[in-house]
């Protein structure tokens, strides 16, 4: 019975990592000690494994073979090699692989199809924000929901995953305590026309959401809706997910900086941990 | 029509050793690919505006821009006029 002590959810932009230095300085002052914090947060409550709802970005998966849900399980990660611009660490960064070889079985049971993915290779979804938290060397469950590359599963299907999701750890017993991730959004194009744009209204409609604790009302934006934010906007799936996993509970927002630079606006929200909707029979 | 195999192998070069390939020897490697010549002609000249039209997804024509060591200036002046039609594409399901 492993207890669910965190849920953050936090953009994963590269150019954070790769351009931090490019953004005004009062902009750095104001997001990487967030994300410092955030990783302290992590390492106070002691967890022995981080589950990252994140999505590819057609790197570790080719575009003819995208999976629409995937788990990652490996006891090392290292960055996929169409990312060398960003930094890996020696050795790679730890995984859990039991746990993930677990969660998918329990997707499975859960009717979802995951793919279970071995290949041990992460891009900047997962390599951001623990970079910019510090590494921590905590072992990473990577949960990559596709927000890339048609079709795309309803939001909808982003909320029971984090329900199934949160199910699944806490019927695990090799583990104590987990912490959860999301990764990606706010409003961003990226490699589009627009690439640059932010826009701020969209954003804050969805940390609007997110702390009033209406997860369902995000999850019920059309693809059109979601589409007003850009196509990086798709990645809203994975916070759906951590907010569904925390029980839906209000999220708190400890950042919001649009910073062109970093071409979105810069967000990091944690859920506090609330009881999951009664389960359905 | 052959968006499949253009972005399969814009997903491939994205990969130094497969990048060294096709630097090495351009014609034997795009054979290996599915590919018009209009397609071929928009690669070979790192041509965003032909690749995006050509319906290139989007992130992968951003990470082909890093490959081809293109600005983010000349990118967007490449793109110019153009706009986002959103996630779900005729041609996504054409392939």
């Amino acid at each position: 019975m492993a207890d669910i002590v965190a849920a953050f959810g936090a953009s994963h932009s590269p150019l954070l990592v790769t351009k931090a230095k490019d953004a005004p300085p009062e902009v750095q002052a104001r997001v990487f000690p967030v994300y410092e914090r955030m990783g302290q947060t992590l390492l106070d409550r002691k967890i022995d494994v981080l589950v990252v709802f994140g999505n590819d970005h057609i790197q570790v998966f080719p575009p003819d073979q995208f999976p629409a849900l995937a788990v990652q399980a490996a006891p090392v990660f290292r960055n996929v090699a169409s990312e060398g611009r960003m930094p890996d660490v020696e050795g790679g960064r730890k995984g859990d692989a039991t746990l993930g070889f677990y969660l998918t079985e329990y997707l499975l049971d859960a009717g979802f199809d995951p793919h279970l993915c071995r290949d041990p290779v992460i891009d900047h979804t997962v390599i951001t924000p623990i970079h910019r938290m510090g590494e921590l060397g905590i072992p990473l469950v990577p949960i990559l929901q596709n927000t890339v590359a048609a079709p795309l599963a309803p939001p909808r299907r982003a909320i029971d995953l984090g329900q199934a999701v949160r199910r699944a750890l806490e019927a695990y017993d090799e583990v104590d305590r987990v912490g959860v991730l999301a990764t990606g959004a706010m409003s961003h194009w990226i490699g589009t026309p627009e690439m640059g744009t932010i826009d701020q209204e969209w954003d804050r409609a969805v940390l609007g959401l997110l702390e009033e604790g209406k997860v369902e009302a995000l999850a019920g934006w059309s693809q059109e809706r979601i589409d007003a934010g850009g196509n990086g906007a798709n990645e809203i799936r994975n916070w759906i997910s951590a907010a569904s996993l925390a029980g839906n509970t209000r999220g708190e927002t400890r950042l919001y900086e649009p910073e062109p630079v970093w071409l979105t606006g810069i967000a990091v929200m944690e859920w506090p941990i609330g009881p999951l909707p009664t389960s359905p029979s | 029509m052959s968006l499949t195999a253009l972005n399969r192998i814009v997903y491939d070069l994205q990969f130094p050793r497969l990048r060294e390939r096709y630097r090495a020897d351009p014609e034997a490697y795009v054979g290996e690919y599915d590919l018009t010549e209009e397609e071929i002609a928009a690669l070979k000249k790192a041509d965003i505006r032909a690749l995006w039209l050509l319906g290139v997804n989007p992130y992968l024509l951003r990470f082909s821009q890093y490959w081809n060591d293109i600005s983010d200036e000349a990118f967007l002046e490449a793109l110019a006029g153009l706009s986002f039609p959103g996630s779900i594409l005729k041609e996504n399901r054409d392939g």
